[in-house]
């Protein structure tokens, strides 16, 4: 799948400006000083900046921070870490135990991405309000691929929605004002959910403060698109069938690397691997449907060989310039053959037997199919007895809910007390977080059966308690959203997986995301937000905010930045590149971190 | 806020870190050194002279806050230039502040004998970071600002708006809260940080709340305030200050909140016998609403398994007779595990203990519900941990009395062709070819697997089950039912010669009657 090729939209320059900030913060310790990184902050600034880099600025020593003080050996010393109260603790306990021997230490504390205000309270709470430093460094979106940017803020679906706590949203938009600053102000906007609002109200405020000949600039992105996870929590729990969402699913993507066992590339250590398009092979391959991939992969493979073939009936002259010329090429396209044919065979090894009933019961529940229910229930209730791991056990029973507008309270009763019996007790917290979140739901009142045909009444009762209700109570309006919005089902024809030419074949055909789906009638209108498609989010949860440019505009350029706010998994991310190929629209990607179902519910599962 | 501070102060500066080399460089003529020995010890020339002082509070010194300003006017003087090259650079800051350069730095070795009072007065001053070439306009700049707030102590005093104040939070820069006494100001303060949703600013307006007025008339406007409650009470829980969540929870009457809150804090405990007090205490108080029923019968389950648990290991510890505790020593203690598990454990290492051991998988059976798949999976998985694969009767034995549930009862019946009474239930619940593959991954010997294989229904989905797992048993059996000679000759090529399934295959062949 190969994409437009941009107007000179270059994503590169972000990870520049990330890199030339954090110099800055280092050089506010000016002179060599040792570094103690958060361990959930070390794979972005690895995609930020490169050891030399932090070298070069007077980085001797380098820490991961932990509950003990590293030893001293430099006058400086400082801590880059999140907003987090354990990070803070262990910090403050570092400069009580350091400050009896080295009374002369300086210590410098980043917060990344945000200085929020509880911090500084804190620290005068441990008595130290003036004894350490306190910056702020926030990082522009980290370029993954050409088309994919992260921010890799990875508590942000737990912070936001299960916290109630959006301050990482200003983090978001300052991103999305870079992008403005060096390509212009967006002129259309379309954001639905609550932590969306929190962007753009945010944006606002950052607009304003910049200077006006930019907004006078000809932007290069026409369309900005601010969704949060909970507009679409199908899509995470549906198993994901495109090759780089199965790497996902089963080896996790974390900011674009992906770590191999040994067992899996045939060597002892595990291999981390780069994904992104400069691999040819995977840059074919990423995007398809499992199924096809290994024949794809195979079909190569034959190609490679029969070039490598040649070599035998070539002459010495014809060989001098095969290896001065290609051997590299062939070289590269085996190994990259090999390494994919290994992990397909893995995953398909490791899938075998539970995937294809496990398929059987997502998509039916999601088409709404006869006996879906019952077969779910099944399957949900062998994988507890199994002990299987829990996030996965609970996205089945997370979609259920979902697909069924909610569970009856007896058979909650029912479902929980198996769950508590398969993974423990403690759960109960963890299914309280996700009735919490929405991702579960008891339907009060309907006693119903678990063909969830909820009865018409009982669920306007809902809506309306929904609409009152101050926290909105989310997760049982799936049903009327998904067929407003056209997610199932959607073309009569069969779905071709393997040369798709609809979104759907990310799920066999069973379902479009959502996400992906707004943004293709989004793009298709004349208007960003026709009227059709306000009415239909109008059943999501949160409200719509939407811009306009004022008539007479020039047309915006085919180029759309689409932001999620919570999570972005690759089964989206394969299905709007397929819609950028079908609508001719350059799309880029950002979002708070890549994430799968499983990776979604741990965040929030009790620990 | 201490960068807040210095940036009030040195009004967003941004220099070369190459001038703050210079500026120590030129130790001789920082007059102000000498002055206090917090800004001493920090030159790398004066290491050696006086005590290492332990905080960077004002030492022996006098007069700390008038030296401060001294030194204050003192480096505003020095620096001039850095300010004027500043100024270039950090005006056209867009993404908000960018990272503040020396004079920053300078300010940050300068606040640690800053005494507070002052900092809070340069706090008010607010970053400006637009007027610093004039260090005279800037200097009455600050003398207006002070003022400022110094009437903003006195309540008849200007407050800013509060929009201002949540877009200074939101944006990172300087703020105070002080001005707003009020009770209006601080609610519209609250309702103004609550429309923009950022949780930095509505904490820092509950706590402003919260700080200063009485418990009763915040939880009042807390009660219509919702997110304002998740924000407060998940910062609470971040500060692991768990009882006033649950208090605070439990006056706005959410009482399931509260209680799963409570469990949530009863969890934290280390020792179990802690915990279990701690349950206990809970189904009395916090579980006591009868719309937690449920939640309040799984803590009471809970209170149950980890005092069977707690027995058990220290049964189990002592215990110098079991063979089985021998040969496979004991990972860990079961306690804290979940049920499942603990059936795991009871069926490797007590199967055949009678209902009155403490570690009697029969007695926990008993005492908490399971499943029939449940009971199955775990039976099953736990025998195999030990080498040990039950057939259906076997199990039957185990449980002593006619079946060991329904479904192993009808596992049993289908498998003595007895009656069809069951199997189908049998096997609309059990997924017999995971248990299958299951048990061939465990290393189960073929005459077993072709036990289980038997009970697959429909019998093409049997044989390609024996031939995937290549139990010849179980293929002999496909073809005697189905009556199928040919096959089975031709199967015999597959099968070991001398082997006891082929003897038996050679005897069907004999004996078996053939389709003709």
């Amino acid at each position: 799948m190969t994409e437009p090729q941009s107007l000179g939209l270059d994503v590169e320059i972000l990870r520049r400006l990330s890199r030339d900030r954090l110099v800055r913060v280092l050089e506010d310790a000016p002179g060599s000083k040792d570094l103690i990184i958060d361990g959930d902050l070390m794979k972005m600034f690895d995609r930020i900046a490169g050891t030399s880099l932090l070298r070069n600025h007077g980085v001797g020593k380098m820490y991961r921070l932990e509950r003990l003080p590293p030893p001293v050996d430099s006058g400086q010393r400082v801590y880059l870490v999140k907003p987090s109260l354990i990070s803070l603790k262990y910090i403050a306990e570092h400069v009580h135990a350091d400050r009896v021997n080295h009374p002369h230490l300086q210590v410098h504390v980043v917060v990344v991405p945000r200085l929020v205000s509880w911090i500084s309270s804190l620290l005068e709470e441990e008595g130290l309000y003036g004894a350490l430093t306190l910056h702020e460094f926030t990082p522009e979106f980290i370029p993954l691929d050409d088309d994919l940017l992260t921010l890799e803020m990875t508590s942000f679906y737990r912070d936001a929605f299960l916290e109630g706590d959006f301050s990482g949203c200003v983090s978001v938009a300052r991103a999305i004002n870079t992008l403005q600053d060096l390509y212009g102000r967006i002129p259309n906007v379309l954001a639905h959910g609550r932590a969306a609002t929190a962007v753009v109200n945010a944006l606002d405020l950052l607009t304003q403060n910049n200077s006006p000949k930019k907004s006078n600039q000809i932007p290069e992105i026409g369309y900005l698109f601010i969704f949060d996870r909970d507009a679409d929590y199908v899509t995470p729990m549906l198993t994901q069938l495109t090759y780089e969402g199965a790497l996902d699913e089963h080896f996790g993507i974390q900011a674009g690397v992906v770590e191999l066992p040994g067992s899996v590339v045939g060597q002892e250590m595990p291999r981390k691997i780069h994904l992104n398009s400069q691999d040819t092979i995977f840059d074919n391959i990423r995007n398809m449907h499992f199924g096809g991939v290994s024949r794809y992969l195979v079909t190569r493979a034959r190609e490679v060989k029969a070039k490598r073939d040649q070599t035998q009936t070539m002459t010495t002259e014809q060989m001098k310039e095969f290896v001065a010329n290609e051997l590299r090429a062939v070289k590269t396209l085996q190994a990259s053959l090999d390494l994919h044919l290994q992990t397909c065979e893995a995953i398909t090894s490791a899938t075998q037997g539970d995937l294809e009933a496990r398929l059987l019961a997502e998509h039916g529940l999601v088409t709404g199919a006869g006996g879906a229910a019952s077969l779910a229930t099944d399957l949900f209730e062998n994988l507890l007895a199994r002990m299987l791991p829990m996030p996965n056990n609970l996205r089945l029973l997370c979609l259920y809910s979902l697909a069924q507008d909610g569970l009856s309270r007896k058979e909650y009763k029912r479902l929980a007390s198996q769950v508590v019996a398969a993974h423990g007790h403690r759960h109960l917290c963890t299914l309280h977080n996700l009735r919490q979140l929405g991702l579960l739901t008891i339907n009060e009142g309907s006693t119903g059966t678990t063909e969830g045909s909820g009865s018409g009444s009982t669920q306007l009762q809902e809506r309306l308690a929904q609409m009152t209700s101050l926290l909105p109570r989310r997760g049982s309006g799936w049903k009327a959203a998904a067929r407003r919005l056209g997610l199932v089902g959607g073309e009569d024809d069969h779905i071709d997986l393997h040369s798709p030419t609809h979104m759907s074949y990310v799920f066999n055909g069973a379902y479009t995301p959502a996400v992906a789906k707004i943004v293709s009638d989004a793009l298709a209108s004349r208007s960003i937000a026709p009227l059709t498609l306000t009415e239909a989010l109008k059943l999501l949860p949160g409200t719509t905010v939407t811009r306009s440019p004022s008539p007479g505009s020039p047309v915006p350029p085919r180029v759309a930045l689409v932001v999620l706010l919570g999570g972005l998994t690759f089964a989206e991310i394969a299905a709007l590149r397929l819609l950028a190929v079908i609508s001719s629209t350059r799309i880029i990607l950002a979002s708070t971190s890549t994430i799968t179902g499983s990776v979604l519910l741990s965040s929030v599962a009790h620990l | 806020m201490n960068r807040a501070e210095n940036e009030a102060y040195w009004g967003s500066t941004d220099t070369a870190p190459s001038a703050l080399d210079s500026f120590f460089d030129e130790d001789s003529e920082v007059s102000w050194r000498g002055s206090s020995g917090a800004a001493s010890w920090r030159a790398k020339s004066d290491r050696g002279e006086g005590k290492p002082e332990v905080s960077g509070a004002s030492p022996s010194s006098s007069g700390s806050s008038n030296t401060s300003y001294s030194i204050v006017d003192n480096i505003t003087v020095t620096s001039t230039q850095d300010w004027a090259f500043v100024e270039v650079g950090g005006s056209g800051t867009n993404s908000g502040r960018s990272v503040v350069g020396v004079g920053k730095a300078i300010g940050e070795k300068l606040d640690s004998w800053k005494p507070p009072s002052v900092s809070i007065k340069w706090n008010s001053s607010q970053g400006q970071g637009s007027s610093c070439a004039q260090c005279v306009a800037k200097d009455n700049e600050i003398i207006k600002l002070k003022k400022r707030l110094e009437n903003s102590f006195s309540r008849y005093n200007l407050t800013l708006p509060p929009e201002d104040t949540v877009k200074r939070i939101l944006l990172g820069q300087p703020y105070s809260l002080e001005c707003y006494r009020s009770h209006e100001d601080k609610i519209a303060l609250l309702d103004t940080a609550l429309a923009t949703l950022d949780g930095s600013a509505i904490l820092a307006s509950v706590i402003h709340l919260k700080n200063t007025v009485k418990k009763t008339l915040f939880v009042k406007e807390m009660q219509t305030r919702p997110h304002a409650v998740q924000v407060y009470v998940s910062y609470l829980k971040k500060r692991h200050n768990y009882p006033e969540a649950i208090d605070f929870l439990g006056l706005l009457g959410k009482t399931e909140e509260a209680a799963i809150l409570s469990y949530e804090l009863a969890l934290t405990g280390k020792a179990p016998e802690g915990k279990l007090k701690n349950f206990k205490k809970l189904l009395e108080t916090n579980f006591s609403h009868p719309g937690l029923a449920f939640e309040a019968s799984m803590v009471e389950d809970n209170i149950k398994l980890l005092s069977r648990q707690l027995t058990i290991d220290e049964v189990d510890q002592k215990d110098q007779s079991n063979p089985m505790l021998a040969k496979y020593p004991r990972a860990a203690n079961v306690a804290g595990k979940p049920l499942l598990t603990t059936l795991f454990y009871c069926c490797m290492y007590h199967w055949e203990a009678g209902e009155s051991h403490p570690g009697s998988p029969l007695a926990l059976r008993k005492e908490h519900d399971l499943t029939s798949r449940q009971l199955l999976w775990t039976v099953l998985r736990g025998r195999a941990r030990v080498h040990h694969w039950p057939l259906p009767q076997e199990l039957d034995a185990w449980k002593g009395n006619k079946g060991l549930l329904g479904a192993l009862g009808s596992l049993t019946s289908a498998l003595g062709g007895s009656g069809r009474v069951g199997t189908s239930t049998v096997k609309a619940k059990l997924p017999i070819d995971q248990l299958v593959r299951y048990l061939a991954t465990s290393g189960a010997p073929s005459n077993i697997l072709a036990v289980y294989i038997g009970l697959v229904d429909p019998i093409g989905t049997r044989l390609t089950l024996a031939l995937n797992h290549k139990c010849h048993q179980a293929v002999i059996d496909v073809y005697v039912n189905q009556k199928d000679k040919g096959a089975l000759e031709k199967y015999m090529k597959e099968i070991p010669e001398g082997s006891p399934e082929y003897l038996k295959a050679e005897n069907a062949l004999k004996t078996a009657r053939w389709k003709l």
